[in-house]
């Protein structure tokens, strides 16, 4: 009973801005395998920047054995995230499909293993790996209740997950509006020289960031601060053009 | 009696929301719907909301229930404001009988309800809202439903309070873009007059402020004078080719 209100307090009383996804994801492994008896370790398959992978895991044991088959497309975690479907391996020293996953498996004394489908609003969000160190640690009934944590545990991911992309937007767009104004003056200095549109002198601040290797932002703080300069010097009354004179 | 199914369902469907997939107010209906289901359909339902320090019932499973809130909040006391400031359920047992918000219970009278429950929305410790439920006859809620309807209230916050969080980051972005479009242009016209007077940052927005006054014109639209002109008189087809 204890275990039941722990496992409800976590899939369902979690406030999305009170811990960062990877914390919020780390106490959802630890509450599967309270969960979800016979499991020793657990991991999160999830995308990152696109790239699927085991990003958050109990052991890093969980990691090691679930790497390869991001590269070769086989194994467990691999299929039930793409598939949606749960995949049970009841016995990696006998395995009867992903003889190169079971065999890391093995050495690593996990057993039997089950990847769950977390699916929120119709959409496969992540896998729920458990690893046991027996064969057939996973009997239907148990695979039930994981089927029932992983399809709870998936809004959790799902809303943590949108509220801290929506926070991380807002904080990089506040900071790009810092770095914008520079550009943006630049933007201003080279078309009172050259009398070029904003987007032609983006344009020219860009290749020749390029050019110099040197990142637009720079550039464009160094060119403010050209600009600044030369019209401070004695009796720097610089020609119109002479601040961006590089860009043309 | 509440039927237990009906408030298990309730609960789950609560956690299988997802926050990005609507706005806040589809939010709050469906907590009205849900709560709905979960006690009976005979029993009407009202969230309220507390935004900006200001209390309203945003959503309402029925049209009188507006009419019913309004005198609470004009009498400044009813079952879901004292629910919010104490942050404990609240029942009136008889809106005909009661001593408590006479105010509001004439209004409930007048609309046929007989008996009010109100639920507390708490998130992080402070109140954020009320679930309040309003039965046609006396004494409706019983122990059973009201334990049910304050587990809801309980699951509803929560939810209530993520949707809300990620609804504030998003607008966050949302003004954040809008202002990045405007400011292009005054940092551009700023950079104009520092290329022309050697004036700084700050000298150069004076004087784009002076020229907005000066002209009784927005600083944006100032800008994309300044802006616009410069493209024009600077071009000259042998620097451009």
């Amino acid at each position: 009973m204890v275990e039941r209100d722990r496992t409800n307090a976590v899939l369902h009383e979690y406030y999305v801005g009170d811990a960062t996804l990877d914390e919020a994801l780390s106490v959802v492994c630890d509450a599967a395998i309270d969960e979800v008896g016979p499991a020793v370790m657990a991991g999160i398959s999830m995308t990152v920047d696109g790239r699927i992978g085991t990003y958050i895991f109990t052991h890093p044991e969980v990691e090691e054995v679930d790497r390869p088959q991001y590269d070769t497309g086989d194994g467990p975690c691999v299929q039930a995230f793409r598939t949606g479907r749960t995949v049970v391996v009841e016995s990696t020293v006998q395995p009867t499909r992903f003889p190169a996953f079971a065999a890391t498996a093995v050495a690593h004394g996990l057993l039997s293993v089950v990847s769950l489908p977390m699916i929120a609003g119709g959409d496969v969000v992540g896998a729920l790996n458990l690893y046991a160190t027996t064969e057939r640690a996973f009997s239907p009934p148990l695979v039930v209740v994981g089927e029932r944590f992983a399809s709870q545990a998936a809004y959790l991911l799902a809303n943590v997950r949108a509220y801290w992309d929506s926070r991380l937007l807002s904080e990089n767009l506040a900071q790009a509006m810092a770095s914008r104004a520079a550009i943006e003056q630049a933007k201003g200095i080279i078309v009172s020289a050259t009398g070029v549109t904003p987007e032609e002198a983006f344009e020219r601040l860009v290749e020749q960031s390029q050019h110099e290797n040197v990142k637009v932002r720079d550039l464009a703080g160094q060119i403010v601060r050209r600009a600044v300069r030369s019209r401070l010097e004695p009796g720097g009354d610089a020609p119109p053009g002479s601040p961006t004179d590089d860009l043309q | 009696m509440p039927d237990p199914g009906a408030s298990d369902e309730a609960m789950a469907s609560l956690s299988a929301q997802l926050v990005s997939d609507n706005s806040i107010h589809a939010t709050l209906v469906r907590v009205s719907e849900l709560a709905r289901l979960g006690v009976g359909r005979s029993v009407e339902v009202g969230v309220t909301l507390v935004v900006d320090g200001v209390t309203d019932t945003l959503v309402f499973t029925d049209p009188a229930i507006s009419d019913i809130d309004r005198a609470q909040y004009e009498a400044g006391d009813g079952p879901g404001l004292a629910a919010i400031r104490e942050g404990e359920p609240v029942l009136v047992d008889s809106t005909i009988a009661s001593r408590r918000f006479r105010t509001f219970c004439r209004a409930a009278v007048s609309h046929g309800v007989g008996s009010v429950a109100s639920f507390p929305l708490v998130a992080d410790e402070a109140p954020i809202g009320s679930v309040n439920h309003y039965a046609p006859s006396e004494a409706a809620f019983e122990p059973a439903t009201i334990e049910a309807a304050e587990r809801f209230a309980h699951q509803a916050s929560i939810l209530v309070a993520n949707a809300q969080a990620y609804w504030d980051a998003r607008s966050r972005s949302e003004h954040l873009r809008r202002a990045m479009d405007s400011r292009a242009t005054i940092e551009q016209a700023k950079g104009i007059i520092m290329a022309r007077t050697g004036c700084d940052d700050e000298g150069a927005f004076d004087l784009l402020r002076q020229q907005s006054q000066a002209e009784n014109r927005k600083l944006r639209e100032v800008a994309e004078g300044i802006v616009r002109r410069a493209v024009r008189t600077s071009r000259s087809p042998d620097r451009l080719g």
